[in-house]
């Protein structure tokens, strides 16, 4: 009989005992679904979760055989017990990054009335980036059996297309276009606790292209014993004790779920919802007023995030659509000298200023969160920083030519984004929806924002694993 | 309180126990199947192939759509090892270019004084390959217990389709004509684990769409299986 053979029969004996930091050799199946469904339905689903997993789950499945729900994704990771595993669908993307700007010796002398020239604009350096899921979990299985302390992080990418940039318009009017991958990515990085055979949510917004349909990221753990797992030198298939006591929490320990709900209504409206929102006794029958608005069409459900958070914990939520636009523009007529003929001939045409090298910005929503749970369960004393950033469309600004000239005018565009923040420290009671912010949005004009916040929390106690 | 202390007491024999069970040697056979089925079936076998219990009783009814035709064999792959990693691969080398010359005009010959002014057209050679390996592929590395009846297994499962090729403009010909440089592009499902299993067991790795397909799934499902070697003695 081996060392560590020894070293794991000794490690399982203490844990027997009663004594922590021991890792026993559970096998644990973690599958994650990745589900689309209809906004509306999504919400009451979301509060389910935490009030009954078992009855969420359920709904859930029936949904899906409805279908009234898409199962989008079902990534299914096998571990030993507080070992790191990953499964991952995806699709490579590749697009270019660098565009050389067209030399200009290679452009043959204007002639006026002559026909378009052939033009060239090589393209330097491609970037590669995977669409699609990335499920990492490292789970940490409780003595017992029916908690499962896990690290998860999940990314999720969607690319729904390219986005056109006008590089330049040819003599005959044809116009020439960069073409740039727009990616919308949501998801989130953080430890939190499950219950084996229950299903938890551990995140959910709504899809940055459809904005009726939310997305619900489930996780179900399952985990087992090997028969016989003792007779297993299983000392690869275990975390180190000192990792293990880390993670995994004492208990009693417990867990909220914070819900943010962002709704988009006429300003006028949102003055009256705000100071039905703002009042304790009547935040709840408001907030159900709401969503029933949206419905009609009046209001918009823009966005939906809900995550569980652990005590003492901190996590990051977010759900985003990345903008590009023109970083580096070609100088107009790529910086030829031009000649009489040639002034002659672009009063009826226009040039471009070719951008060749773009940045992004992301666009959407970001929730960061810390959270202390009082013992009592009344409350969670939350430290949030909620921010926003809109994109409003191209501004359009003159490139050229010179003031004076007859010519055409041309233009560049550059992208106009808001944003909005929201930065505070606060005691959320329990199950209490509270206001959380109110903003005029400038990017549409005579609406405004409201986003709300609750927290509901769950304790887990050392129970044993029913058989 | 009672079977605590039958635990430890069992533990404690356990582990006191000779060593003559550790003089065994095993050879450990890995076998991945990825297997293709309409999305309807993968989803209605899906609870049963992800428990152990039913996992048998599962794989009879993959096999049997599999006679039926109604499943495909995307690959199986196996592997044996006594400890050392096993690398398995079915698939294709997909060569394509990453960068190109500047376009140049192709002209007739310079002594050629019949030929046409116009040019023959424009060339852009490729000046630098990549390689993207398609198919199915199984990395793993196991050990058996010394009663030959557990394995654990490090295993790492994944499909690269290559899904077709994208264009990027590059620059347009005087008759508008597009200058076209084409891209691979691959999709993957993958997924890795370490884990224990008992021997001669089935297991469920992953369960995922089928690049470009609305109607299709693939299962990897794994397997693991113990033979004495040289006699059960090393």
């Amino acid at each position: 009989m081996n060392a560590s053979f020894r070293w794991l029969l000794c490690a399982f004996a203490a844990a027997a005992c009663g004594e922590d930091a021991v890792v026993e050799p559970w096998q644990v199946r973690s599958e994650l679904q990745i589900v689309h469904l209809d906004a509306q339905r999504a919400v009451p689903l979301i509060a389910r979760f935490t009030d009954d997993a078992k009855g969420a789950g359920e709904e859930l499945r029936q949904l899906l055989a409805d279908g009234n729900a898409t199962l989008t994704a079902h990534l299914i990771v096998r571990t030993g017990n507080g070992l790191r595993g990953v499964a991952e669908q995806t699709t490579e993307v590749r697009y270019p990054t660098e565009i050389s700007p067209s030399d200009p010796s290679l452009i043959p002398a204007w002639k006026p009335g002559a026909a378009p020239e052939s033009v060239h604009f090589p393209v330097t350096a491609f970037e590669r980036r995977q669409s699609g899921s990335t499920f990492e979990i490292e789970p940490f299985v409780h003595p017992g059996g029916r908690l499962i302390a896990v690290n998860v992080k999940l990314n999720v990418v969607d690319y729904p297309g390219i986005q056109r940039f006008e590089s330049s318009v040819r003599a005959d009017g044809t116009k020439l276009h960069w073409e740039q991958p727009v990616f919308h990515s949501r998801g989130n990085s953080r430890h939190l606790i499950a219950r084996a055979d229950l299903p938890v949510l551990i995140g959910c917004c709504k899809l940055q292209n459809n904005k009726r349909v939310a997305e619900l990221h489930v996780l179900t753990i399952y985990v087992r014993l090997l028969n016989g797992a003792l007779a297993l030198d299983s000392g690869k298939l275990q975390a180190s004790p000192a990792k293990s006591a880390e993670l995994v929490p004492t208990l009693p320990c417990s867990q909220a779920r914070i819900e943010f709900h962002r709704f988009i209504v006429p300003t006028a409206d949102g003055l009256k919802w705000r100071a039905l929102l703002l009042d304790p006794s009547r935040v709840e029958a408001a907030f159900e007023n709401l969503l029933a608005e949206t419905k009609i069409g009046s209001s918009e459900l823009a966005e939906i995030l809900s995550v569980p958070i652990r005590d003492k914990d901190r996590g990051v939520f977010y759900n985003w659509r990345e903008q590009r636009y023109e970083m580096e523009l070609s100088m107009p007529g790529h910086g030829i000298q031009w000649s009489k003929e040639q002034e002659e001939a672009f009063r009826r045409i226009r040039i471009g200023t070719p951008p060749f090298a773009f940045e992004k910005r992301d666009i959407g929503e970001t929730l960061e969160f810390e959270s202390v749970h009082d013992d009592q369960g009344m409350g969670v004393e939350l430290t949030l920083n909620s921010q926003g950033t809109s994109f409003r469309g191209f501004a359009r600004w003159p490139a050229g030519p010179s003031n004076g000239s007859q010519m055409a005018q041309t233009y560049y565009f550059e992208p106009d984004f808001t944003s909005h923040h929201t930065s505070a420290a606060f005691h959320l009671p329990n199950r209490q929806r509270v206001l959380l912010a109110f903003h005029k949005l400038p990017a549409l004009d005579g609406r405004c924002e409201i986003s709300l916040i609750r927290a509901v929390t769950e304790h887990f106690t050392d129970e044993p694993k029913p058989q | 309180m009672f079977p605590r202390l039958a635990s430890v007491a069992l533990l404690a024999m356990l582990a006191s126990a000779p060593a003559q069970a550790s003089d065994e040697a095993w050879k450990i056979h890995v076998e991945l199947q990825a297997i293709m089925l309409p999305a309807k079936d993968a989803l209605a076998l899906l609870p049963e192939l992800s428990d152990d219990k039913s996992m048998p009783a599962a794989w009879a009814k993959v096999e049997a759509m599999l006679a039926d035709a109604k499943a495909k064999i995307s690959a199986i792959l196996l592997g044996q090892t006594q400890g050392e990693k096993i690398e398995v691969r079915q698939g294709e080398d997909v060569r394509y270019a990453t960068e190109y010359t500047t376009p140049w005009p192709i002209q007739h010959p310079a002594d050629d004084k019949a030929a046409p002014k116009q040019n023959l057209g424009v060339a852009f050679g490729p000046t630098a390959f990549e390689i993207g390996k398609t198919g199915v592929m199984l990395t793993a590395s196991a050990e058996a217990s010394a009663d030959g009846r557990r394995i654990s297994v490090t295993a790492t499962a994944e499909h690269v389709w290559m899904l077709g090729w994208q264009d990027f403009e590059q620059g347009r010909l005087a008759n508008n004509d597009k200058l076209i440089i084409k891209q691979p592009r691959f999709a993957s499902a993958k997924t890795e684990g370490a884990f224990a299993l008992n021997s001669g067991e089935r297991t469920l790795l992953s369960i995922h769409r089928v690049p470009g397909s609305e109607t299709e799934m693939e299962l990897f499902i794994l397997r693991t299986w113990t033979t004495p070697l040289n006699g059960g003695k090393k």
